[in-house]
């Protein structure tokens, strides 16, 4: 914090805050936040310079859904796809893409080449991974990327759903990545499931929740193990699903009604007349 | 410029995580300095607590109570850290405030079975206002950890019979809830519901006003109280089982297709026994 409330902070500091705000904006409501900095810093040169990096990890924190042009199936933007320079690849439909993070738009499209070392695992699990994501999020958009590396194979499966109603008020978003590392037959599976809803009709209600699963893995083929790891997903998701909802029951029954009951417990309004009075009885004893 | 820059300050506020409220009002205010007192008078903040050494009380802090860095007491009414002239209620109107005080102590005790509480009155010109503080933290049960914020401001304005007062009630509740448990992660949630209410009332004696205010306070907190449950324990969990279904969509399609078949069926069943 600056010494005196008067101090300018520097240009570094300010797109420190500025990037911040930016990065924490709810799901649904970038371009408000955005708006809001923007005018907040009333710096143009400052922001495109250097704020415009959190708009890029932004959309690939949120696991923000893309629309290809020429593609039935939108695909994710996320930090596993990135191949830099603004581009992004989509495994499913073959092709490399140019991302505008403030339209939100796809452009440019060209060619990918998968890794064949692990395209066939990447597709199995694809197949058995997209089927799960339409079983289970009505609106949900999945992606699954992989990697061969020196000594193992990696898999990176997420998922994201949303739901935007800003005309009453609320906004929520779902997001699940899944990291497979497998190695010679066995490896690990590692998930991150995240939820955030906003409310905010006449005030601000969030709710932010995040949980980490491990497993461990046995792989044999590529569609055994692609389902053996959908399997291992579904369990997980729903057992936290299951676990929220819970929460839930026990917030309301006994946290929040331990904090402010519906009414004193002689089960009618105060009477003021007599708190009033009370005191004032307890003043004319004390001057006797 | 600045009134667009405090109404942007605002509208960031009411979408930044409110888990971080202190965070982001601290960087809001390193970011536009010029707006520090007008974000510091407008923006709720959850309350602090301090202790009244001299009474052996605790009390609340918020801006109404706050000159320069110090805080004044509403028990022994004097500042911490201790100020030469600090603004302080004039005699009258303090001492309505040691009436409000213990007043609102007694409405925590019942409603809240514990918490603090604090009672701040200033003057205006046709009137007074005051702001009425209660916080109440749990106990932890469960391993849930939760803590109620109500800021009530209100406005008095003494009609010029003097037998009659308005009362212009804003009030702000914060819920805060949170939970780190294997099964469920880290669940935090949180935030605020603010409302505004106005009534005339009768005014008899000085202490009438507490009495107007204390039945417009309660009835606005079984209000908000109401809302929070709403909100916080039946919206947000319908948006979230909206965003994932446990049982799958192909489940739920066959059994919406019974149900369609059985509601034929009865359908068909009437038609056929009416007369």
């Amino acid at each position: 914090m600056a010494e005196t409330r008067d101090e300018q902070i520097s240009d570094q500091e300010k797109v420190r805050i500025a990037s911040d705000f930016i990065r924490h904006a709810p799901p649904g409501e970038f371009n408000e936040v955005f708006t809001d900095v923007r005018v907040l810093l009333n710096n143009d040169t400052l922001l495109k310079e250097g704020v415009a990096g959190a708009f890029a990890l932004y959309n690939k924190d949120q696991l923000t859904p893309v629309k290809l042009p020429n593609a039935s199936i939108p695909s994710l933007v996320t930090e596993h796809n990135d191949i830099g320079g603004g581009r992004f690849f989509d495994p499913r439909s073959r092709q490399s893409f140019k991302y505008d993070h403030l339209r939100k738009e796809a452009s440019d499209l060209q060619p990918w080449e998968p890794d064949m070392l692990v395209e066939t695992w990447r597709e199995a699990l694809e197949t058995q991974f997209t089927e799960y994501t339409a079983n289970h999020y009505k609106h949900g958009v999945c992606a699954v990327f992989a990697q061969s590396r020196s000594d193992c194979m990696s898999l990176v499966a997420c998922i994201e759903d949303h739901q935007f109603q800003p005309k009453n008020y609320w906004n929520g978003r779902w997001r699940s990545q899944w990291c497979a590392t497998l190695s010679g037959g066995s490896g690990e599976l590692q998930g991150t499931l995240r939820v955030q809803v906003h409310y905010y009709e006449d005030g601000n209600v969030q709710l932010v929740c995040s949980k980490n699963v491990k497993h461990s893995l046995t792989s044999s083929n590529e569609v055994e193990t692609a389902k053996e790891m959908v399997r291992l997903i579904e369990e997980s998701e729903s057992e936290y699903q299951l676990a929220i909802n819970d929460n839930y029951q026990t917030m309301s029954d006994t946290t929040f009604k331990a904090l402010r009951r519906q009414l004193p417990i002689t089960r009618s309004k105060v009477d003021w007349e007599k708190i009033i009075s009370y005191k004032i009885g307890k003043e004319i004893n004390k001057t006797q | 410029m600045t009134e667009e820059q405090l109404n942007r300050a605002l509208d960031l506020m009411r979408r930044l995580p409110p888990q971080q409220i202190e965070k982001n009002l601290s960087d809001l205010i390193d970011l536009v300095p010029e707006l520090c007192e007008d974000l510091l008078s407008s923006v709720d903040q959850p309350l602090k607590i301090a202790r009244d050494k001299k009474e052996g009380k605790d009390y609340l802090l918020c801006d109404y109570n706050r000159d320069g860095d110090s805080y004044r007491s509403p028990w022994s009414n004097t500042y911490d850290p201790a100020l030469e002239d600090g603004t302080l209620p004039t005699d009258k109107l303090r001492h309505l405030e040691v009436e409000a005080n213990a007043a609102f102590d007694q409405y925590r005790q019942m409603y809240f079975e514990g918490g603090v509480s604090s009672v701040y009155l200033w003057d205006l010109d046709h009137g007074f206002a005051g702001v009425i503080l209660i916080k109440r933290a749990g106990d932890g049960a469960r391993n849930i950890k939760g803590c109620w914020d109500s800021i009530h401001v209100v406005e008095v304005q003494e009609k010029s019979t003097g037998r009659s007062a308005h009362y212009k009630l804003t009030s702000t509740v914060m819920l805060w809830l949170q939970t780190s448990r294997p099964g469920s992660g880290t669940m935090n949630l949180g935030g605020s519901l603010t409302r505004q209410m106005e009534q005339d009332g009768t005014v008899s004696e000085p202490t009438s006003h507490i009495v107007n205010m204390g039945r417009l306070v309660e009835d606005m907190e079984n209000k908000i109280r109401h809302t929070l449950n709403e909100i916080y324990f039946g919206k947000t969990k319908d948006i979230v089982n909206g965003l994932r279904s446990i049982t799958t969509l192909a489940d739920q399609k066959q059994k919406q297709a019974l149900r369609d078949d059985l509601a034929n069926a009865l359908q068909k069943r009437q038609g056929k026994s009416d007369p």
